[in-house]
């Protein structure tokens, strides 16, 4: 079963919808154009080591293979007062990608009608990295999350509009911690962050954290 | 650089930290109607296989709605008489190649009424589908969602 959305909210919906797509497409591309860039740096000619390679025996250019594309994988957990959110997230790209999440949906706090397990959740988002070393990044994105609430009805959906931070600590080259921050400028009217069940306003931001790998 | 990095890695923690705590994330449907003012339903469907769709609809909202009666008796009193009428078109378009695609626009147009036949609410929504009887499932599917029982958790 669908949503039966007001028009605002249809706008919105295609609004979401639109540059969530335009975000992964603009990822994509970035991510693609990062690889082959490092790619080319890598396999490139070095001229310190030009007079010698000319007077021994020329050694044919290594294979050429395909350019890789970073990939970091997380499991993650979403910190919000009465909802259990174990999920999992792919970045895929450098300095910029595109960052996909799905996470599971609880409540502790069921009602008669309702029971503990509410849904999904669905994100998509486009994330820069303007701060990077060894041990230390600092992402910062935007994009959408999408919460089908599949547990209460059918295709009863939420839809939002986000903006968000991922740090990393680097315990190893390719093990590390994740701490993100998120907050939802625009929401579909079933979906409030920052709003207890009783009305009573709180922090809007939601927290996750968790451990990542990334490829070398 | 690193010390810069480090920092804001602390800042974020601390941040985190103290919102974590606080950050509540709640999801809710309010009501469509005062659905203790009009606790039970009749439901008429008028499309092309109207009987099948008026079950289907009743079906739907027995499931999930705020009514706690929903009748398609006719002869069986309700508080709310619910009207859907189903509007549905073929689209045929073909494109360079010669290739015929078919998909179908619809539209669900409801009205509620009191006994007394008064207007309580009136509404339509809008689908599409590959398949008609895709679509007039989809469209009544909605309309069910709308009478969703309120909830908020």
């Amino acid at each position: 079963m669908k949503t039966p959305l007001p028009a605002s909210l249809r706008a919105a919906r295609s609004c979401a919808l639109f540059i969530s797509a335009a975000l992964f497409i603009g990822a994509t591309v970035f991510a693609t154009r990062n690889a082959r860039a490092e790619y080319r740096e890598v396999t490139g000619p070095d001229s310190t080591d030009a007079a010698a390679e000319s007077e021994a025996e020329p050694i044919p250019p290594p294979a050429a293979s395909p350019p890789s594309v970073p990939v970091a994988a997380a499991v993650q957990g979403f910190l919000a007062v009465d909802k259990v959110m174990p999920g999992v997230a792919v970045r895929i790209g450098s300095t910029w990608g595109a960052r996909l999440e799905t996470s599971l949906l609880w409540t502790t706090q069921p009602t008669e009608d309702i029971d503990s397990f509410l849904g999904n959740q669905f994100g998509i988002y486009l994330e820069g990295t303007p701060l990077r070393s060894q041990r230390f990044d600092l992402s910062l994105g935007a994009g959408s999350d999408v919460y089908y609430l599949w547990g209460v009805h059918g295709d009863l959906v939420e839809l939002s509009l986000s903006v968000e931070a991922n740090a990393s600590y680097w315990f190893t080259p390719s093990f590390g911690s994740l701490l993100g921050i998120r907050a939802y400028p625009l929401a579909s009217d079933g979906l409030e962050l920052g709003t207890a069940r009783s009305g009573a306003t709180g922090s809007p931001v939601l927290v996750s954290v968790g451990v990542q790998w990334r490829s070398q | 650089m690193k010390i810069v990095l480090l920092a804001t890695y602390a800042a974020l923690v601390a941040f985190s930290s103290a919102l974590s705590g606080c950050a509540q994330l709640t999801f809710s449907k309010d009501e469509a109607i005062d659905f203790e003012q009009y606790p039970s339903v009749r439901v008429f469907v008028t499309s092309a296989n109207g009987v099948a769709d008026t079950e289907y609809l009743a079906s739907e909202l027995r499931d999930g709605s705020g009514f706690s009666s929903v009748t398609t008796d006719a002869a069986e009193p309700a508080r709310l008489m619910l009207n859907v009428s189903l509007q549905m078109a073929e689209e045929v378009s073909v494109d360079a190649d010669g290739n015929v695609d078919t998909s179908w626009n619809g539209e669900a147009t409801y009205t509620a009424t009191d006994a007394a036949g008064d207007l309580v609410e009136t509404g339509s929504i809008d689908d599409s589908s590959d398949f008609p009887n895709e679509l007039a499932e989809d469209l009544l599917d909605e309309v069910a969602l709308h009478y969703l029982k309120p909830f908020r958790i």
